[in-house]
């Protein structure tokens, strides 16, 4: 996804329009891997080869697994745990 | 979203049925165009693989189905992974929002308008294109329980269709039609009239 997109998406969960974004991977102005969180129900939403799942809690399986697994040691401070789908700022950084 | 899984399995499939229906699908595109224009920011809800959007040029497209959503993504649309009932978009974010044979795979249509009224701003269009349930094309396809894609459809009514669109505060301005025939017979593209009744295909075009 294009950076600029974070500037019309919103939280589909709490509809809170202040979100983050984390990159890990970026190509030019796409970013590649990357996760979105919502600053207010801490919900974190996954940028997997370029495409930001932004599905509600009930609809999320696997990848979710996997991208929290692959991601971890890349996102300094941030914890992302599976269920609920909520993130975790350790205090250091925070 | 319980829909999902053909989608996934059979998203080559499911692109192949636009290359041996072309004349079909060039008379379904030919009847969105008409109303589409050139809106600065469009979306398409359950943009598939972006055989609409991407000829259409509508830049935003949202799916469940990853499988569809990669071969959208390839086409160059910006793509979101989501649900129609949940957009994630900002209110107003939308000068058009379309959705193409997309409703007789959504869960809560209802919620569905409500939300594409929501992220549309005041004034812009809302277009839904889908197979009439009481076309020629709708009774056939009730019929077919073996389709992998449809036999979990559910098809509506062209007055099924406003009465949605009414309760979420829509203003009906337009209809179009277009697939006289059967799909498969079609040697050339099919016409596009005013109203509905007589075609398979019928876009609603409607104002928030």
């Amino acid at each position: 996804m294009k950076q600029w997109l974070l500037d019309i998406l919103q939280c589909p969960i709490c509809r809170n329009d202040k979100l983050s974004l984390k990159t890990i991977e970026v190509n030019g102005d796409e970013i590649v891997w990357g996760v979105i969180l919502c600053d207010a129900c801490k919900r974190w939403f996954p940028i997997i080869n370029s495409i930001p799942h932004m599905l509600p809690d009930e609809f999320r399986k696997n990848e979710d697994k996997e991208f929290a697994e692959r991601v971890s040691k890349l996102l300094e401070g941030i914890t992302l745990e599976l269920r609920p789908p909520r993130y975790k700022i350790s205090d250091d950084i925070r | 979203m319980v829909h999902v899984a053909p989608f996934e399995a059979l998203s080559k499939r499911y692109d192949a049925w636009f290359e041996s229906h072309f004349y079909a699908y060039l008379s379904e595109l030919e009847a969105v165009r008409r109303c589409v224009g050139s809106p600065q920011l469009a979306l398409e809800v359950g943009v598939g693989t972006g055989r609409f959007a991407g000829p259409l040029g509508i830049s935003f497209g949202i799916d469940p189905s990853l499988k569809m959503l990669e071969v959208a993504h390839s086409r160059g649309i910006n793509v979101v992974r989501g649900v129609a009932e949940r957009l994630p978009f900002r209110d107003s974010a939308f000068d058009l929002v379309l959705m193409v044979t997309t409703i007789c795979f959504i869960d809560d249509v209802e919620a569905s308008f409500r939300e594409a009224r929501r992220v549309l701003r005041s004034g812009g269009r809302f277009l839904v294109g889908f197979i009439d349930s009481e076309s020629l094309l709708g009774k056939r396809l009730k019929a077919m329980k073996d389709n992998p894609f449809y036999a979990e459809a559910t098809l509506y009514s062209v007055k099924e269709v406003v009465d949605y669109l009414e309760r979420a505060g829509f203003s009906v301005h337009e209809f179009l039609q277009t697939i006289f025939g059967s799909p498969e017979d079609l040697s050339a593209p099919e016409p596009i009239k005013q109203g509905f009744g007589e075609g398979s295909f019928v876009v609603v075009c409607a104002e928030a």
